[in-house]
């Protein structure tokens, strides 16, 4: 570590209690729903009811003229872009010409109160021509006739050429293959997705809403509305849960109700029911996946084959960067010199698939860890000898061949998991009785924020001031979306000016107070915001120590800011407070705030062979779970998951293993429980009543190890953490689920009904 | 739609109000008496981000109608902080980690004061089934867990 480390951390390092919790825990917290505007109008948007149609004609005219209905805008209304996506520009702001899935997003109605908008949108006539619907990845990407855009279903394809990849099992002694299926997932943040726009008289507007990514919705409001920039103001509400599913989808929703309320000139609010929310919004794509392994008899890998299936839906949305970690992390963390991987998105007539934590890479987990499995199996050793035998250590190079030169803590969490007592519960003999336990493991590597082809975004500011009375202001870009990252950027900033917390306030983000600091995605928020922190207090220390200087009367290079004070190197004997030195610096006319700005590492790669430094940081983990199984009912229980995670340093770790633990529920709900349904299209269970997620009584016993294989370039050390948890764990539950029925389980939610299938109790068709 | 006049006690507040007979409890709560602690994430029951504490009871008021809350005594999440100090459970939730976007953490917390109160020998172990029907999307429950077990070592010393 550089001159960082030599800082005395005093919070650092610490377990502190949350910023936000007293205001949560009492019920202040504002959330978008909560904060109240006057002269509220209330928009809902019309949703397409089929899947797949020509749109003939909408028949708005009864609609328009229902109580108090203000505005009615669809495709024909809109004055500048109706056509909107933040990669590929595929998606209408309002579907005009045809529906694309079931919740396609057709009209806006604003009206004086939620009812009459919602009344007004039954009397809308469709006239819709259907035409055949597309559900799986792999059946849009044979269609030859079948469009769902007109330049064809594959929107993205992506892949990775190593060695000899033409033929890489020639010198294997054998080989697997498996054929692989993950579902749908929906978020299901407690809070559903919301906004309110309010118009100003010069025409710029203030955003307001449940936004994890302000700095997207300003540029879609600002294409769709006309206006440059500096007139669209996006400012976070709390926002409840998040995991992805507000990245993108609240620029579509934002830009929509931008428009009412510049039309009608009120404030416009939109809240989605929770239905409406299931239906209309963002899901994890359900890939199909052609897995094959070959190795040595002794258990080296030899090379991999592997073809992956994305089900985009409707439009391109996020899917071509889902994509690149998809396939980036498709061979899993392993030393494989020969590699072939094709990983394609397709056209779906779903709602779009986008960002939700791990963002592909839980599904290309579950593609590799699985199919290692089913190799141990062949090759008759104990699945965690083989991945011990083939993981990434220092000095070695990722199927992209890129050298890991340092912190690579993979072999120590697998150490960890290998030798916890859950390992040794591990059965090899067919169990005969009705409950049946089993022990499942799986291993990672997650790279660290946007990656290559993400670089140009990969960039973060912070806006620090320093006030008379020694109160210090952060303004950061990164959103707070429960994860945590506003209590690990008041510790960062409290060690680097060497103060109490208490000194210190974090803003909540609007857009005209940060430059455009990326999407809060890809587990970035310590890193970036940590690191434009850090760079901040640099450029205030010299002013700082220039004011301490002369109060202590010593030279400014002597000072020493610890503890809410500032001493002097030498003595120690002398010393000021911070109150004191920020009064003196004022009344020297000292520059107190400063733009903190950081840039994350280089990293490029080669699109036509996937070879790159893809990401300038991994963090890695390995997952080890226990479950009890009910063969005559077939219900999968998990009853303890020990988890080890190395993220650098660990900023807050009571933090860390509180993601880790909401990260590992959410993928248990992933491999046992949340089967999102549709039915030629059409949603099934958008409720949570029929949507099962798990339930305290699900949460199993958690048992976190934290390993700190320092990141060089995060701040203080630190690595990512947010999305790492939810990677392996569904492979490693269906892995456990597969050793205790004997059986190898390849496809997601292993519901009760599957379960009985793989065991022959219930018989297909 | 009808009109109905109540009366209840909210919070230790007195509230004479005429309400509509179709408005649910949380409506009422949140838009009549701009108490927005409690929260709505699903509306049919199945989370418990909106629990209130009734005549004792937790209940979720997104499936009961204002005007059954006729002559009711309720408590919301704002009405258990008392002269700035924090309840216990709310305390066991900011000293554990349990919360985290915050969103359903009135209702765990209000589900888990009203068994608290009508058992305070409650055991770490009833824990569990006490807050079986709220939902939490990102804790993983673990903390949640332990917050309620601290509230209930604090509320021993109290």
């Amino acid at each position: 570590m550089n001159k960082k480390d030599k800082f005395k951390y005093n919070y650092v390092g610490n377990s502190i209690p949350r910023i936000d919790a007293h205001s949560k825990v009492t019920g202040r917290t504002d959330f978008i729903k909560d904060i109240q505007f006057p002269n509220l109008l209330h928009a809902k948007m019309v949703l397409s009811p089929h899947p797949h149609a020509y749109l003939r004609n909408l028949d708005v005219s009864k609609a328009k003229r229902s109580s108090g209905v203000v505005s009615l805008l669809t495709a024909k209304d809109v004055p500048h872009e109706n056509q909107i996506g933040l990669i590929i520009k595929d998606q209408p702001l309002f579907a005009d010409e045809k529906v694309r899935y079931a919740g396609d997003a057709v009209a806006i109605i604003a009206a004086e109160t939620e009812e009459e908008a919602k009344n007004a949108e039954t009397k809308i006539r469709f006239d819709l021509k259907p035409i055949r619907g597309i559900y799986s990845a792999e059946k849009s990407f044979n269609s030859k006739r079948n469009f769902i855009h007109p330049g064809g279903n594959v929107l993205s394809h992506l892949k990775i050429r190593r060695g000899n990849h033409a033929d890489p099992f020639k010198d294997a002694d054998l080989t697997v293959k498996a054929y692989l299926k993950t579902p749908h997932q929906e978020h299901a943040y407690l809070e559903t997705l919301g906004t309110v726009v309010v118009p100003h008289k010069d025409g710029s507007v203030t955003i307001y809403g449940s936004i994890q990514c302000p700095y997207y919705v300003q540029r879609s409001v600002s294409e769709v509305l006309g206006i440059k920039y500096n007139k669209v103001k996006i400012v976070q509400a709390a926002t409840g849960g998040a995991f992805g599913g507000k990245e993108d989808v609240p620029s579509e929703i934002c830009s929509r109700v931008a428009l009412v309320a510049v039309i009608t000139g009120r404030p416009v609010r939109l809240i989605m029911g929770r239905a409406e929310d299931a239906i209309y919004s963002s899901k994890r794509h359900p890939f199909e996946m052609h897995y094959k392994l070959g190795a040595k008899k002794n258990g080296k890998l030899v090379g991999v084959v592997a073809e992956q299936y994305a089900a985009a839906g409707a439009y391109a949305t996020l899917s071509p960067v889902v994509m690149f970690r998809a396939v980036v992390h498709a061979a899993g963390p392993y030393l494989i010199p020969n590699v072939r991987v094709d990983t394609y998105a397709c056209y779906t007539n779903h709602p779009p698939s986008g960002a939700f934590r791990g963002f592909g890479a839980p599904q290309s987990a579950f593609g590799i860890e699985r199919t290692m499995d089913l190799l141990a199996d062949e090759l008759g050793m104990d699945p965690i000898e083989l991945r011990e035998k083939n993981i990434l250590r220092e000095g070695k190079r990722t199927v992209t061949n890129q050298l890991l030169s340092r912190s690579v803590g993979l072999p120590e969490t697998l150490k960890i998991v290998k030798e916890s007592s859950l390992l040794k519960s591990r059965k090899r003999k067919k169990q005969k009785s009705r409950y049946v336990e089993g022990v499942g493991t799986a291993c990672i590597h997650y790279g660290n924020t946007l990656g290559a082809m993400g670089w140009y975004l990969d960039a973060a500011g912070a806006h620090v001031q320093v006030h008379r009375d020694g109160s210090i202001s952060v303004a950061v870009g990164i959103t707070e979306l429960g994860q945590g990252s506003g209590t690990t950027l008041v510790q960062m900033a409290a060690d680097a000016f060497g103060v109490q917390t208490e000194r210190i306030r974090v803003l909540e983000v609007d857009t005209s107070y940060v430059p455009d600091s990326g999407p809060t995605v890809a587990s970035r928020s310590t890193i970036m915001s940590g690191n434009a922190i850090l760079n901040a207090a640099e450029q205030l220390r010299p002013q700082l120590s220039k004011a301490a200087g002369r109060l202590l009367k010593i030279a400014p290079s002597k000072v020493v800011f610890r503890d809410d004070r500032a001493y002097t190197t030498a003595g120690k004997r002398k010393s000021v407070t911070f109150d004191a030195v920020a009064e003196n610096a004022f009344l020297n006319n000292e520059k107190l705030a400063a733009a903190g700005w950081w840039v994350a590492p280089y990293s490029q790669w080669d699109i036509k062979t996937g070879m790159g430094s893809t990401y300038f940081a991994y963090s890695f983990a390995a997952h080890a779970v226990k479950v009890r199984v009910d063969t005559l009912t077939g219900k999968a229980e998990v009853l303890e998951v020990v988890a080890a995670h190395d993220v650098g340093r660990a900023i807050n770790p009571e933090g860390v293993r509180a993601q880790a633990e909401g990260g590992i529920v959410q993928g248990i709900g992933y491999a046992l429980y949340e089967d999102l349904q549709f039915k030629d299209g059409i949603l099934m269970n958008p409720y949570f009543s029929n949507y099962i997620l798990p339930y305290p009584e699900e949460t199993p016993k958690i048992i976190t190890h934290i390993v700190e294989e320092i990141g060089p370039d995060g701040p203080y050390g630190a690595k990512s953490m947010g999305e790492p948890p939810i990677i392996p764990i569904g492979a490693a539950v269906v892995s456990a689920v597969s050793n205790a029925l004997g059986f190898q389980f390849l496809e997601m939610p292993l519901t009760p009904e599957r379960i009985l299938r793989g065991i022959g109790v219930l018989k297909n068709g | 739609m009808h009109k109905y006049n109540i009366s209840l006690e909210v919070n230790g507040v007195k509230y004479y109000k005429t309400v509509d007979s179709r408005q649910r409890l949380l409506d009422f709560i949140r838009d009549d008496l701009r108490l927005t602690g409690t929260k709505e994430a699903c509306g049919e029951g199945e989370c418990g981000s909106c629990a209130i504490i009734m005549d004792g009871k937790a209940l979720n008021s997104c499936l009961i109608l204002a005007v059954e809350a006729d002559a009711a005594k309720i408590t919301t999440i704002e009405g258990l902080e008392i002269n700035g100090e924090l309840d216990s459970i709310q305390q066991g939730f900011v000293d554990e980690h349990g919360v985290q976007c915050g969103f359903c953490i009135p209702g765990f917390i209000m589900t888990a004061r009203a068994a608290l109160n009508s058992n305070p020998d409650l055991k770490s172990s009833e824990i569990r089934s006490v807050v079986a029907g709220n939902l939490c999307r990102c804790t993983g429950y673990v903390k949640i867990f332990k917050s309620i077990e601290k509230a209930l070592r604090l509320e021993k010393k109290r």
